[in-house]
């Protein structure tokens, strides 16, 4: 890391900046008033502007608020403002047999939370390999993985379908049908969906750490393990909420693998809810919407400050 | 770390090696469990695959070489089963008919046809059927009959008649008439118990299902007596009968259907194929299609068009919108930020299924808030650049929460020295927005905006589940002026009057050599490779 | 009878032979077996429907896929046997108890899985046709066409004198090509319904319907003139009433009944009659694309129109939202046009690689038909039993069915056959088009050619 900063000297303000001197700066978190200047004029209209993006941001929201307060569990697509108050929507789902909204939170739990792990670790090992040790093939087997992701996966469902059904007749626990047979397919895309960015981010790890801790005799495995996934947490975290927010949400797979309520993922289940007998759940289907919002907000908020550390770094070398 | 020699490794831990061959074992194990049962299953694919796995994780672990493997392995046989595999699938799909009508193999169709095709004799009595086996032979292995019965003619007495039930025994031979000694009647009038004869209950009956159902006993020529239920049987003909040496289909009435083109088609040329069909190779055929299909070929072009349009303004307005609340919220006098940016990411938090849903009842030209509140009449999923605009407008404000996110990080990479000195300099904010950060922050994002390209360009959900790819022109109910190729792809697969996987599958792999290039060429201008050698 | 001469009957029905529900390679194939058994111990962790006694059956969900699996559950049942039935939410709940007499008589236990409304048809298809699957599924009985096309379900050889005891058209819907596939147990199809605070009197006729909703809405009592789903890419099951009021259609009709799929006749002139019409309600503003699913019966709750062109399905919320109402048949055009609607009859299919055919059958032949299931199936969906007797049983305890029934009088049956997915796009696009304001023997022409050549295509 050893870039110029060529931006740094004054009267050299270069209209393009070659390399980024990034990543080692750390945020200073305070303001340095520019010398000769007198401090800007306070922060009101960031708050104003703040404000309008929260009214862009969430006026649709209120529709969705509006819809699940409102009894009759319509949608009001003229205006936000709730009709009626009451939270029998979100009662009524909540008991309902027909559809078991808690088992569906539980499934999207599992998936979604055990697929972020693996998909994370498969990602960091993969990154490993493609950071710090020397092989043939590396610039083609990342440029590969690339095009994997490229490829308009909705259209190979059938036969990822077709394939879990023969499974499913010889190992019934992995078939169709089953959240582990759907979190399979999910892992299937870790090494190729997260690999650029966690390269990308190791990479900024010095290699002289790693020279120096073989040189202390340390194996590959040792490195890895007890002084790379530590270093690189942050981008752990990153590729973390990014994953967990994909597979928390999709349901495109997820509805033609779970075919069972109980088996259902929060994403299949509420979209079957909404499309079942025309509309008749709207109200149960946007309350259920609106608690499916929170977890990923709540791992959001989580990991807001390796966050914001992960994607800086990773991104830009 | 103590003062290990140079060179010499650090004695691993004994707990680390004993979980090391633990795992190992414990793979080699589940390996061996699942080999087993798919053995017992008899999918010799799965075996060979498992006992490979196995081989290779023993390989790979087992020994000191090979460490590059060791990191890729896990991953590459997740991506090779679940992605590469159901990949090559589709694209050898993409050589074929298949799709509704040509789901079945030729001999499948073949019987499925005539099957199809069985139908009770006009006026035909109708059976109590009971499936009976000799006494005392194994349910498994006995020779079926079928013992019948049916309401006797007015007045008919004698041996084979009681309670006014005629009682047979039917065989693969023919129709015998059953004497009556020792026979008892069930409450529907099938014959519950005969001697030498052993009656099957249903679920007894069940175990020779299949045979029962290919049972048929002869009467009169080419009629037969078949079950119709478990208890009941039906005079019947297969209509139409297969002639393998002419490979033809011929009716009862005579017309003779030749086999062309995955179907049965009338030999004369008049009137429908049979329905059921069966699946072909057709070579290039899907490929050539869509380059000579006027309807899909200026389809293409024009939801091509769109498809690059659409991603490139997609990441662009989100880009833009999502640096500059970064911009915004990047100020640490500013208070509340947490409480702005978790509220701001509710729109990426939601699922889209939802959100999709709202927009398109806001966007209504009559009912929808966005008329409502800006006084405009417009027809937003309508009118084809109207449909457009919506559909623009929806994925801003889907997608500007993660490049906010994004720029939010990468702001703070950027040094504070840098703008600084643009300051002093005497650059204004907006030059050094543009001449200092955003240049430094395109470097920074550029991989994320071309991984945010690629989503968009196969943003499948937003299409499908806001204007369904519409609006329609007059003339073509197949192209939509906001579809975008993989829209485009399923409604041939799965929703058009004839669903075509093959044509499909060949669409996909188009879409997939575009992206890939178009992607390649995108990483190759931000240089993200030149790091690798 | 006494010859023997079965070796010449014998080439004869060779044929007849061989048909053995085009199932019997598939017995063949070890993997069948065990993928309905690793079906069967699924269907019973619907928590949703099962009620008491289900402790065991819990247990045998846990060990999904093993041995105890299969042999939890109903004694009578202790060798497996067993049939898988598919449904919606809703019919899967009223379906489920409705089976306890057939397992009663016969030993059998039956499993209803849950499968998602509109999932179903393309999964059943999809699991059929791979040798998997249930035994039976319930389903709407337009997807007829395309189930045969694939053979995935298998004829339904049902006593004439049982078919007798159905609404005739509902056993016209289940035959496809002669033969008979299924059993319906409901008919429903779209009907006038009024909410009878504001619009107190039976409309005589669509002109009468557009003149009292004009001055309802000149007088400010209501937004619309009608309520009734089109959307943006048109609705041909919706608009139908309207452009077949003059006798045209979609296909003619054959002599031996059904339809010919070979061509279409969405430009005779009969048809052009009843577009006409479409461009009429377009004009005046009783219809429009911009009313569609999401919006239609929360208008009609909201009383922002007094009369909606609905089904059966919007009763509940209808009822929920406090609305006096009343169900007619959509009126005739003053000049004679008669509006009969599309019907729509769901019913029990037999998939074609049961194991269990005999079973399978013996369940929808033998008790579908029997007013005690057509009755509970009317308590859960609320359409009209297809079954004569259990027809007449119900309306003495509901007059919403009596007049759904005189709803559906003089409709024909949605067409089964396959060419008729080639038609929905267009034509609904076409009906939305004419709403719209385009010319509709342009219109229809157009789409006459689009359709053409898909049919031609095939």
């Amino acid at each position: 890391m050893s870039q110029p900063t060529a931006a740094g000297v004054p009267g050299a303000v270069p209209a393009e900046v070659p390399g980024p001197a990034v990543g080692t700066v750390p945020d200073t978190g305070t303001v340095r008033v520019p010398p000769g200047q007198k401090p800007r004029t306070g922060v009101w209209w960031r708050h104003a502007l703040a404000v309008l993006a929260l009214v862009w941001a969430l006026f649709p929201v209120l529709f969705i608020l509006s819809a699940a307060l409102n009894p009759a569990g319509t949608l009001n697509s003229a205006s936000p403002v709730p009709t009626a108050f009451s939270f029998d929507n979100f009662s009524d789902l909540f008991a309902s047999q027909t559809f078991p909204f808690w088992s569906w939170f539980r499934n999207s739990l599992v998936v979604a939370g055990l697929g972020t792990v693996f998909q994370v670790f498969i990602g960091a090992a993969a990154a490993f390999a493609f950071s710090r040790l020397r092989w043939r093939g590396r610039r083609p087997g990342l440029m590969a993985l690339l095009l994997s992701q490229m490829f308009p996966a909705l259209l190979a469902f059938p036969a990822l379908y077709l394939m879990f059904l023969k499974i499913g007749d010889v190992l019934p626990a992995i078939g169709l049908n089953t959240l582990w047979g759907l979190l399979l397919v999910y892992l299937g895309g870790a090494m190729g969906a997260n690999v650029w960015l966690l390269k990308g981010y190791f990479d900024t790890i010095p290699k002289e750490l790693d020279e120096a801790a073989k040189m202390d005799g340390a194996s590959h495995a040792r490195i890895f393990f007890t002084m790379t996934l530590r270093l690189v947490a942050p981008i752990l975290a990153t590729v973390g909420i990014l994953a967990f927010v994909a597979l928390w949400g999709e349901f495109l797979l997820a509805s033609i693998f779970l075919l069972d309520q109980e088996r259902r993922t929060l994403g299949v289940g509420l979209y079957s809810l909404n499309l079942a007998d025309r509309n008749k759940y709207f109200g149960m289907f946007c309350a259920g919407a609106l608690i499916a919002s929170l977890p990923p907000v709540v791992v959001y908020l989580t990991l807001q400050k390796q966050l914001i550390g992960g994607l800086t770094q990773g991104s830009v070398k | 770390m103590s003062q290990a020699p140079v060179g010499q490794p650090v004695a691993t831990p004994p707990w680390v090696l004993a979980v090391k061959w633990l795992l190992i074992a414990l793979t080699l194990a589940a390996c061996t469990y699942l080999a087993w049962l798919a053995v017992e299953g008899g999918s010799w694919l799965i075996v060979t695959v498992v006992a490979f796995l196995a081989m290779s994780v023993l390989v790979v672990y087992s020994t000191r070489r090979g460490i590059t493997m060791k990191y890729l392995l896990p991953g590459l046989i997740l991506l090779a089963l679940f992605q590469v595999w159901p990949i090559a699938y589709t694209v050898a799909t993409a050589f074929t008919n298949y799709g509704d009508g040509h789901s079945l193999s030729k001999e499948e169709a073949i019987e499925a046809i005539q099957a199809q095709s069985v139908r009770p004799a006009p006026d035909s009595a109708r059976y109590g059927m009971s499936v009976a086996i000799p006494e005392g032979e194994e349910i498994a292995t006995a020779e079926l009959s079928f013992l019948l019965t049916r309401p006797a003619q007015e007045g008919a007495t004698g041996e084979h008649v009681v309670d006014g039930q005629e009682l047979f025994v039917g065989t693969l031979e023919g129709l015998e008439p059953l004497p009556v000694e020792g026979v008892t009647l069930r409450g529907n009038g099938t014959i519950g118990a005969a001697p030498g004869y052993r009656v099957l209950t249903l679920v007894e009956a069940n175990e020779r299902a299949q045979d029962v159902s290919a049972f048929a006993v002869p009467v009169d020529g080419d009629l037969g007596i078949k079950a119709a239920t478990g208890t009941q049987a039906f005079v019947g003909r297969a209509t139409t009968t297969y002639n393998p040496d002419a490979d033809t289909m011929t009716t009862l009435e005579g017309t003779v259907y030749v086999a062309r083109d995955g179907n049965f088609v009338p030999q004369d040329g008049q009137g429908p194929a049979l329905p059921t069909g069966w699946t072909e190779n057709v070579g290039l055929d899907n490929f050539s299609s869509i380059f000579t299909d006027s309807t899909l070929r200026n389809g293409f072009v024009k939801i091509f068009v769109w498809n690059l349009v659409f991603p490139l303004l997609s990441v662009g307005s989100t880009f833009l919108l999502g640096m500059l609340l970064a911009l915004l919220f990047n100020d640490p006098r500013l208070r509340g930020k947490g409480i702005y940016r978790s509220l701001l990411i509710l729109p990426y938090a939601l699922p889209i299924f939802v959100t999709a849903i709202v927009w398109a009842a806001m966007f209504n030209q009559d009912f929808g808030m966005i008329n409502e509140v800006t006084g405009l009449n417009i027809d937003w999923l309508g009118d084809p650049w109207a449909a457009r605009a919506a559909v623009l407008i929806t994925n801003l404000w889907l997608g500007f929460p993660y490049m906010f996110l994004i720029c939010t990080g990468a702001l703070q990479s950027i040094p504070t020295d840098v703008r600084e000195a643009a300051s002093v300099d005497g650059a204004g904010p907006f030059r050094t927005l543009w001449s200092v950060v955003m240049p430094l922050l395109l470097v920074a994002v550029g991989p994320l905006l071309v991984a945010s390209f690629a989503f968009n360009f196969n943003n499948f959900g937003l299409i499908y589940l806001l204007t369904g790819g519409g609006p329609f022109d007059a003339t073509n109910s197949q192209v939509g002026n906001t579809d975008l190729l993989i829209t485009f792809a399923y409604r041939l697969a799965l929703e058009s009057g004839t669903p075509n996987i093959g044509l499909a599958s060949a669409v996909s792999i188009i879409i997939f050599l575009l992206v890939g290039a178009l992607s390649y060429v995108g990483f190759r201008q931000s240089k993200a490779l030149e790091e690798v050698n | 009878m006494k010859r023997t001469t079965g070796a010449i009957a014998m080439a004869g029905i060779t044929a007849l032979l061989l048909t053995a529900c085009g199932g019997d390679t598939e017995s063949e194939d070890p993997t069948s077996p065990a993928a309905d058994e690793a079906d069967a111990p699924e269907g019973d962790d619907e928590g949703a429907t099962s009620d008491a006694g289900d402790a065991a059956d819990e247990t045998a969900a846990g060990g999904e896929g093993d041995a105890a699996g299969e042999t939890a559950g109903a004694p009578a049942a202790s060798d497996g046997t067993s049939l898988v039935i598919w449904a919606d939410d809703l019919r899967a709940a009223a379906i489920e108890p409705l089976t306890e007499t057939f397992t009663a008589d016969t030993g059998v236990e039956v499993k209803v899985q849950v499968v998602a409304q509109e999932k179903l048809r393309e999964q059943f298809k999809d699991a059929v046709g791979q040798g998997a699957g249930p035994d039976i599924t319930i389903g709407a009985h337009d997807w007829l066409g395309e189930l045969v096309q694939n053979n995935v379900v298998a004829p339904v050889q049902i006593a004439p004198d049982v078919a007798e005891q159905f609404v005739p058209e509902s056993i016209e819907a289940v035959t496809f090509e002669g033969q008979l596939y299924a059993v319906p147990y409901s008919v429903e199809s779209l009907a006038l319904i009024r909410n009878t605070d504001l619009a107190p009197e039976v409309p005589a006729s669509m002109e009468e319907l557009v003149e009292n909703g004009q001055a309802m809405v000149e007088a400010g009592d209501t937004e619309l003139i009608l309520a009734q789903e089109l959307g943006k890419e048109g609705n041909a099951y919706s608009m139908y009433p309207y452009v077949s009021a003059y006798g045209g259609g979609i296909f003619p009709l054959l002599e031996e009944g059904g339809f010919d799929g070979s061509k279409a006749i969405l430009d005779s002139p009969e048809t052009l009659q009843g577009a006409e019409k479409l461009a009429w309600l377009g004009e005046v503003g009783a219809l429009s694309t911009n009313q569609d699913a999401s919006n239609v019966i929360p208008n009609f709750i909201d009383g922002k129109a007094a009369y909606m062109v609905s089904g059966p399905w919007a009763i509940d919320q209808i009822t929920e939202g406090g609305i006096n109402y009343a169900i007619d048949p959509i009126p005739d055009f003053a000049d004679g046009g008669e509006t009969a609607p599309f019907l729509g009859v769901q019913t029990f299919y037999v998939s074609a690689e049961s194991l269990n055919p005999q079973i399978a059958q013996t369940f929808v032949q033998e008790y579908v038909p029997t007013e005690e299931i057509q009755v509970g199936m009317f308590e859960a969906d609320r359409r009209p039993p297809a079954l004569t007797a259990a027809a007449e049983q119900v309306q003495s305890q509901d007059e919403d069915v009596e007049a759904w029934s005189a709803a559906a009088e003089g409709g024909t049956p949605m067409p089964n056959i396959p060419q008729m997915n080639a038609v929905w796009g267009p034509l609904g696009k076409a009906t939305a088009d004419i709403v719209g304001g385009a010319d509709p023997a342009e219109r229809m022409a157009t789409a006459q050619t689009e359709v053409a050549s898909a049919l031609g295509g095939r």
